[in-house]
């Protein structure tokens, strides 16, 4: 069987990579000098200046012009299982969560939050908007909806320094049970970069969750697009393997 | 499913040949992902009619240890073919059109040593042996994913005379008796290089999704690394989960 041989760009970003695995490299941390690795590794200095960019680009490096390349900070890690907030989850990486609560107001299901609500147009529903940021810097901007019967009052409420789950739980009884999320890519309005400091166009996650409380029924809707250089969303899975056959399983 | 009675000389050829043929599946003759000899072949290496060697074949892939594909031949499955019933807790791929026809297109399997990186995710020393993996899959001609695997070759050691398009790792594994039990999954935005791209035929500004995966089997030993590049105007992710009780 053929040994592989990986082409000059590949090799560059899994040695690179390879630096950063078992904090041989912790973030903060300087990076050898490009020519140091150019030599030690028998690659040209282009190959490794791209490869550096394109970890630049995801978040894994961090360029200072005069002063070198760098580990980036570690990513905010969002675990998909458990229904941890933001903060709690923060708080485990020893990290601190701040919001800025951009909208809050009631507002009326569209066509499209009335699919998902399961209810007639003109649903009332609050619309809360808010930029997370982590450490201090921007993260994701977050839009919920609720359904407005269920949180009269919502108003009154410091969603600036509480979590928004928390404040349904213990003011309104409304415990998120299960839920749903979809991932996929969008690219950053204007508004959005401005919001968290990033060039129009860049590309986000884009993630739509969808939480049903204990009674089953919809209980928040939520748009976020976040930054990928500064977020990483981890799930555990479990596989359930049967044999195929025509006995017992 | 096993012979009633045991075969000898005045047993019909075709339930020789099926014996025949189960044994050299079991000594290793014919080894689980390979093709068998096809069915002139047999007809003229034992001098038996050919519909003698479909019926022996035929029995066998209706006991599943044989497996007919169009086009390729039949292929030993050896161990029963596992299948993944279920996933809890995983991303699943949610495409954002349907499609017709999906594709698999092999552009790599190869031998390497882990290195560091690969030996960091598997947990394995860096100069432990590892195939490499590369495939494509498509929907209706267009690229929809680029999968990379990292894979222990004492694991899985006749890979290399297993046919990828055929058979899918994790098929691979069953041949071999291991079980995955678990894994962990990471997602994020990628920017690719420009021979990536081409592949996936993007624009490598855009970025990708990139799910890695390790996946371990019952035992706790991890049996793959995956990489999976994703395009994200065809396919977003999904997550159920649940409050634990």
């Amino acid at each position: 069987m053929q040994e592989y041989r990986p082409r000059p760009s590949a090799r560059a970003r899994e040695l690179l990579e390879g630096l950063l695995v078992d904090y041989r490299l912790r973030p903060g941390d300087r990076l050898p000098s490009e020519r140091s690795l150019s030599e030690a590794w028998g690659l040209s200095r282009t190959t490794l200046r791209s490869a550096v960019a394109l970890m630049e680009e995801d978040g894994r490096l961090l360029s200072r012009p005069g002063s070198g390349t760098f580990v980036a900070p570690e990513k905010y890690t969002r675990n998909l299982q458990g229904l941890l907030s933001m903060s709690q989850a923060a708080a485990q990486q020893g990290r601190k969560v701040t919001t800025r609560l951009l909208e809050l107001r009631r507002t009326e299901c569209d066509k499209h939050l009335a699919r998902r609500f399961n209810q007639v147009l003109g649903y009332p529903l609050y619309k809360i908007v808010r930029l997370r940021s982590v450490d201090g810097e921007p993260l994701m901007v977050e839009t919920s909806y609720i359904p407005a019967r269920r949180v009269s009052g919502l108003e009154d409420k410091d969603l600036e320094h509480n979590s928004l789950f928390r404040v349904l739980e213990e003011d309104f009884g409304i415990l998120p049970v299960q839920g749903e999320e979809k991932i996929g890519i969008t690219y950053a309005t204007a508004e959005e970069a401005e919001l968290m400091g990033i060039e129009t166009g860049s590309p986000l996650f884009w993630i739509v969750s969808m939480t049903y409380d204990q009674t089953g029924e919809l209980m928040e809707y939520c748009r976020s697009a976040a930054r990928p250089d500064r977020l990483r969303i981890t799930t555990a899975m479990e596989l359930r393997t049967e044999e195929v056959d025509g006995g017992e399983a | 499913m096993r012979h009633d009675e045991p075969i000898g000389p005045k047993s019909p050829l075709y339930l020789q040949l099926r014996e025949l043929i189960r044994s050299k599946i079991e000594n290793g003759e014919y080894l689980p992902g390979t093709a068998i000899p096809s069915v002139g072949a047999l007809a003229e290496t034992y001098g038996i009619h050919r519909l003698s060697v479909r019926s022996a074949i035929s029995a066998l892939i209706g006991e599943g240890l044989l497996k007919s594909v169009q086009g390729k031949g039949i292929f030993v499955v050896g161990e029963k073919l596992a299948q993944d019933l279920e996933t809890a807790g995983g991303f699943e791929q949610t495409l954002k059109e349907s499609a017709q026809r999906s594709e698999t297109r092999l552009l790599i399997k190869a031998a390497r040593p882990a290195g560091t990186l690969y030996a960091g995710r598997l947990g394995c020393p860096p100069e432990e042996p590892l195939f490499y993996v590369k495939r494509l899959y498509l929907l209706d001609g267009e690229p929809l994913s680029l999968e990379e695997a990292y894979v222990p070759q004492d694991l899985v050691p006749n890979l290399p005379d297993v046919d990828l398009n055929v058979f899918t790792l994790h098929q691979v594994y069953a041949f071999y008796g291991i079980r995955l039990a678990r894994g962990e999954q990471s997602l994020s935005i990628s920017r690719l290089d420009a021979a990536e791209a081409r592949l996936l035929d993007v624009d490598p500004h855009r970025g990708v999704l990139t799910l890695q995966c390790v996946n371990y089997d019952d035992s706790g030993r991890a049996v793959e690394f995956t990489r999976t590049h994703i395009r994200g105007d065809k396919c977003e992710l999904n997550v159920r989960f649940q409050r634990e009780v």
